[in-house]
């Protein structure tokens, strides 16, 4: 998966720079996305205010650079940079613990809107430049392109790589003086990076788990807030459990969270669905993307003319390009298509049968033993029942006490 | 300008991103936290503690960690808080010791890395505290040897809260999923209940498969296990699906009542044996009047896994009638 270059009609960030693509390759991995996720999470619901920064761990090979691991990094208060007897030690422990791939500090990362870096964050690059890494890489987490929900597959993420560059056409307002470093016309400048995303096996399978399971994290609410029990005991010396007053609000608040809050197989079929419907939209997204470019092709290609040389470029219409390459593997797609079409329709059509059958039979097994349970539930409390009549028959005591305390047992 | 990277607009926009609902399980209640410490209601009951919730990022870092030793064993912290019954694992971080099976007090060795890291935790804003340690059984299981039992008793003694996790990452990778155990022991005097196949496997069935109870060790009756689960936050949900992306042919095209018939035939086949074992328990205590508790507990459970099966069986299901809708009607060329 690649990130793509910057956005035709995009407002031009002046710090990004505009010059041609980078020779650097970088490897993500996901494991990173996670961390600052959490991080963004926790910070936000639990009111924090201080910027979310963080270093990135990784291993430097010529041209190509991964990010293995990320952490948290503590800010100084209120001047954008960075606790830097914090960052030692902790870039100390971090690097000792991941011996094992000799990792590294490649870069940082901050939260940063979708049109790039801004003054704000040069002292804290400055300081990773200059002190750790010179060729440090800033990841930008783009929460506003999360909150768009924007097209499926992109990651709301760009990693920039910085440059010190000659300053070709300055502006004629004097604002960039303050970047000046020094020398005349050389400023600090960011260019996007493309980048993949790869895992390793044991990164896929958790990645995997942690996907499927649909387990979100709502609070843990003790099931039966047990309300305060007292044991009385009255003149005849006989004790008897009291409950409290209050628990009929709480019973009732409880019920209502247990009804919001989907049983954890409802929730496991919510994701399964989900990732069904993505995956359609995809589909759907890819055939319409081949459908507009056909219906776009010049019509006088289309009328089987074999000299699209000769057409003048119309450059008004809007037709798209035919290319003879794609054309034939469009081609190719549709009449692979016949080899869906099962042989056997009938025994095809059977098995699809058998096998709903088989998954229909699981499904009233679950019923009946989901019904047994209840059935044993009815009958022990019957049977409980029934224990306190008798017992206070035989006691001669007024019965309505007896299945009071009865039914005090068993709510 | 004042849209400033580090200025106030990021900090509302951001609300947007966490649903408070959701994600409760991010926010940390120090006030809680004090009030459940004063009350310690897992003296009462040495049983108390049942379920285990770990989030994604201390799953996949420990996950990791244990397969990046080897076949040396690795271990490690993790912090979080408690809840009703419940440890909730928020992060995880790596010691630099090794080989940690031949003796007890490994920890010991990494004090000062321990007390540096939690230092720097505490400055930077990050208050929970030390709930369990964690180490890795490289190819033979997860569950506590002699030598676990104890560093986890003398935890338990002093520093409980505390809970023990193994995980094995070399059946991680041949089994395709996170093998990985929680386990609290019992104290030394024996006062703990045993209840065999009470331990619990990491895809959420509550009994142990009974060819693999005898795995547990010679210390068995020292320590149960709890059930685990994990959490993921609405944002990292969001960044996972976006992953994805990459594998929606995948998505579309498998099959998984095919892929899981082994699987699920062998969950069925231990199922119906514990039932029948269940049944025989049950024929034999009938009549009497106080129905004993045990058979009880385990009909309940065997009703979740029944639910558990079938919903599987239930998504298998949909998978496919998904691809008979989108595929199933193409009609060949030649006939059109």
């Amino acid at each position: 998966m690649t990130s793509h270059g910057a956005v035709p009609g995009q407002v031009t960030n002046p710090l990004v720079s505009q010059a041609g693509s980078s020779e650097l390759q970088v490897v993500l991995h996901p494991l990173v996305l996670l961390t600052i996720s959490d991080y963004i999470s926790r910070h936000t619901l639990r009111g924090k205010t201080h910027p979310i920064v963080g270093g990135v761990l990784g291993q430097q090979n010529g041209r190509e650079i991964t990010i293995e691991h990320a952490f948290e990094v503590k800010m100084e208060e209120g001047n954008n940079m960075v606790a830097v007897g914090w960052f030692a030690k902790r870039l100390e422990q971090m690097k000792l613990v991941h011996k094992d791939r000799q990792l590294d500090l490649v870069g940082w990362f901050t939260l940063l809107p979708s049109s790039g870096p801004d003054e704000s964050i040069l002292p804290a690059h400055r300081f990773f430049l200059a002190n750790y890494n010179e060729s440090a890489i800033l990841l930008a987490f783009h929460p506003d392109q999360v909150l768009n929900h924007s097209a499926g597959g992109k990651l709301p993420l760009t990693i920039y790589e910085s440059n010190l560059e000659v300053e070709g056409s300055k502006p004629t307002n004097d604002e960039d003086k303050r970047m000046d470093d020094g020398e005349s016309g050389l400023q600090l400048r960011f260019r996007e990076l493309p980048y993949s995303v790869e895992t390793e096996e044991t990164e896929m399978i958790g990645m995997n788990y942690v996907a499927s399971g649909s387990a979100n994290a709502a609070a843990v609410t003790s099931k039966e807030k047990e309300p305060a029990r007292s044991v009385e005991s009255n003149g005849k010396g006989k004790r008897r459990l009291v409950e409290s007053e209050e628990p009929e609000t709480q019973a009732e608040e409880g019920k209502q969270a247990a009804e919001d809050t989907l049983s954890k197989e409802e929730e496991e079929m919510v994701a399964a669905l989900t990732t069904k419907a993505n995956a359609i939209k995809m589909l759907q997204s890819r055939i319409d993307l081949m459908t507009a470019y056909l219906e776009r092709l010049p019509p006088a290609f289309k009328n089987g003319n074999s000299n699209p040389g000769d057409e003048d470029a119309d450059m008004d219409s809007d037709n798209t390009v035919p290319s003879l390459t794609v054309l034939r593997q469009i081609q190719a797609l549709v009449s692979r298509l016949d080899l869906i079409i099962p042989s056997d329709k009938e025994a095809f059509d059977k098995e699809i049968l058998q096998e709903t059958n088989d998954v229909q039979l699981v499904q009233l097994l679950n019923t009946i033993m989901q019904s047994t349970e209840k059935a044993r539930e009815v009958g022990k409390t019957f049977g409980i029942v029934q224990q306190g009549k008798l017992r206070s028959h035989q006691q001669g005591h007024d019965p309505s006490a007896g299945m009071s305390s009865v039914m005090d047992m068993l709510t | 300008m004042e849209n400033s990277a580090f200025g106030g607009w990021m900090h509302e926009n951001n609300v947007q991103l966490v649903d408070p609902k959701r994600d409760a399980l991010y926010n940390y209640d120090p006030e809680a936290q004090k009030a459940l410490q004063n009350d310690k209601p897992w003296r009462k009951d040495n049983n108390y503690f049942k379920h285990v919730r770990i989030s994604a990022v201390a799953l996949i870092k420990m996950a990791m960690h244990a397969r990046s030793g080897g076949s040396l064993e690795i271990m490690g912290l993790m912090q979080g808080y408690i809840e009703h019954e419940t440890f909730i694992v928020t992060d995880a971080f790596r010691l630099p010791v090794e080989g940690t099976e031949t003796r007890v007090n490994a920890q010991g060795e990494a004090n000062e890395y321990i007390i540096e890291y939690l230092d720097l935790c505490r400055d930077q804003g990050r208050h929970e505290n030390v709930v369990g340690w964690y180490h890795s059984h490289p190819g033979y299981g997860c569950w506590l040897s002699g030598i676990d039992v104890e560093t986890e008793a003398m935890q338990q003694q002093f520093q409980d809260p505390f809970l023990a996790v193994v995980i094995d990452p070399d059946r991680t990778i041949s089994g395709g999923k996170v093998e990985i155990g929680a386990f609290r022991t019992y104290p030394a005097d024996g006062t703990g209940a045993v209840v065999s196949g009470s331990a619990t496997t990491s895809d959420g069935f509550q009994a142990v498969p009974l060819d693999k109870a005898a795995e547990f060790g010679a210390h068995a009756n020292r320590y149960y296990s709890l059930e685990v689960s994990h959490f993921k936050s609405t944002l990292e949900t969001h960044l996972l699906e976006q992953l994805w992306h990459k594998y929606w042919v995948q998505t579309l095209s498998q099959n998984p009542l095919l892929t899981n018939r082994e699987y699920g035939n062998k969950q069925m086949l231990d199922l119906s044996q514990k039932i029948e074992q269940a049944t025989k328990q049950l024929s034999r205590s009938r009549g009497a009047w106080g129905t004993p508790k045990t058979p009880d507990k385990q009909v309940e459970k065997m009703a979740q896994e029944v639910n558990a099966i079938a919903s599987k069986e239930r998504t298998g299901l949909i998978a496919s009638q998904v691809k008979a809708e989108l595929f199933n009607d193409i009609v060949a060329k030649d006939s059109a």
